[in-house]
């Protein structure tokens, strides 16, 4: 059947490779076996960071340069990641998961579902409470919305009770997940989302 | 529901249209052993996904990249139970301009906006993928009152 797909998108900054820093421990605790795909647009930064990061074999972490607006290679035409997601299910026939993390773009950012099997979109409170009421497609249709850096909000003046009511309010029933990432915080929330809903454990 | 009595699928078994599948169907239907799982369009192109049946079962779908659901899929034919898929109407939001050049302008924020279109005579039919709202508010953003006509339609 082939690994599990897994978007994660999100403005610049946000804290996606964080979020993935933070789910790889707690994947492999559980015993699934994951690769990483990330994109940015003409670099392997946020690549280089995870295999230096010590937290998976670095020959599971791919990048893929986008070398333009990065929603053009996960929506318009996917085909670089979905030929390096192909890639990776052959070179590790054990792979249950595949984490594809966009660069970083803008509210209107979205996957396609020919790439992702689900995906979620990755906003932080430093961004402006104001974010979930601009109803950017990111924030409407993705499956999960995760609101992450939690412990910035009284910092920079956001009323978090009111941007996570406004969150649920504009999503129809679907899931948001507040986060601090670099606390841990949520981080098992989300694992545990995608092995219910996407690996189907 | 526990893991243990959710419904596996890991293929699909075949079409409704197909007469054979067609006549057993009718026959469990009598029984009322048909279930059905309704998704929106856009949930088809999935090929992983938990769902529920009119029934209330669990259903985990878990089916290759290289097949597709689509409305009329069978994705189990048992003695005593059947699972269809129905996919629910497309919603579109169709939009005529009052001017050619208002027509270009819209051609060019649809664009802009990354909705997915087909055109119809000089009609833009945008496909609706949560509410109506969130593409009307944005033609009230760009346009003035009377620059554009618009209407919803489900199909």
């Amino acid at each position: 059947m082939g690994a599990a797909r897994v978007g994660i998108g999100g403005p610049v900054g946000s804290g996606k490779t964080a979020l993935i820093e933070q789910m790889l421990p707690a994947f492999k605790s559980i015993d699934i076996s994951i690769a990483v795909i990330t994109n940015d647009l003409v670099t392997a930064e946020d690549a280089d960071r995870i295999r230096r990061s010590g937290l998976i074999d670095p020959e599971r972490v791919v990048a893929v340069e986008a070398g333009a607006c990065p929603h053009t290679v996960i929506r318009e035409d996917p085909t670089l990641n979905i030929t390096a997601a192909d890639e990776l299910e052959i070179k590790f026939p054990d792979l249950d998961l595949i984490l594809i993390e966009s660069g970083g773009d803008n509210l209107a950012s979205t996957f396609s579902l020919d790439l992702v099997d689900w995906w979620m979109f990755v906003i932080d409170v430093a961004g402006g409470d104001d974010i979930p009421r601009k109803r950017g497609p990111g924030c409407l249709q993705s499956d999960l919305l995760v609101i992450n850096k939690q412990d910035l909000a009284p910092y920079v003046g956001v009323d978090l009770d009111r941007m996570l009511l406004e969150s649920k309010e504009s999503r129809s029933g679907k899931p948001v997940i507040v986060t601090n990432c670099r606390a841990q915080m949520g981080i098992n929330k989300i694992v545990d989302l995608i092995v219910e809903e996407v690996l189907l454990l | 529901m526990s893991v243990d009595r959710m419904k596996r699928i890991s293929s699909i078994f075949g079409h409704v249209s197909d007469a054979r599948i067609s006549k057993l169907l009718h026959e469990l239907d009598h029984q009322n052993l048909v279930e059905t799982i309704t998704l929106l369009p856009e949930d088809l192109k999935r090929h992983r996904l938990k769902v529920k049946t009119d029934k209330d079962h669990q259903v985990a779908i878990s089916i290759p990249r290289n097949i597709a659901l689509e409305d009329g899929s069978v994705l189990c034919l048992e003695t005593d139970r059947a699972i269809i898929i129905c996919a629910s109407k497309q919603k579109w939001l169709v939009i005529t301009a009052s001017t050619p050049a208002l027509a270009i302008q819209l051609g060019y924020h649809a664009g802009n906006l990354h909705w997915k279109v087909r055109f119809q005579g000089a009609e833009l039919h945008v496909v609706v993928v949560s509410c109506y709202k969130d593409y009307t508010d944005r033609l009230h953003d760009l346009f003035k009152p009377g620059d554009l006509l618009w209407r919803k339609m489900e199909e």
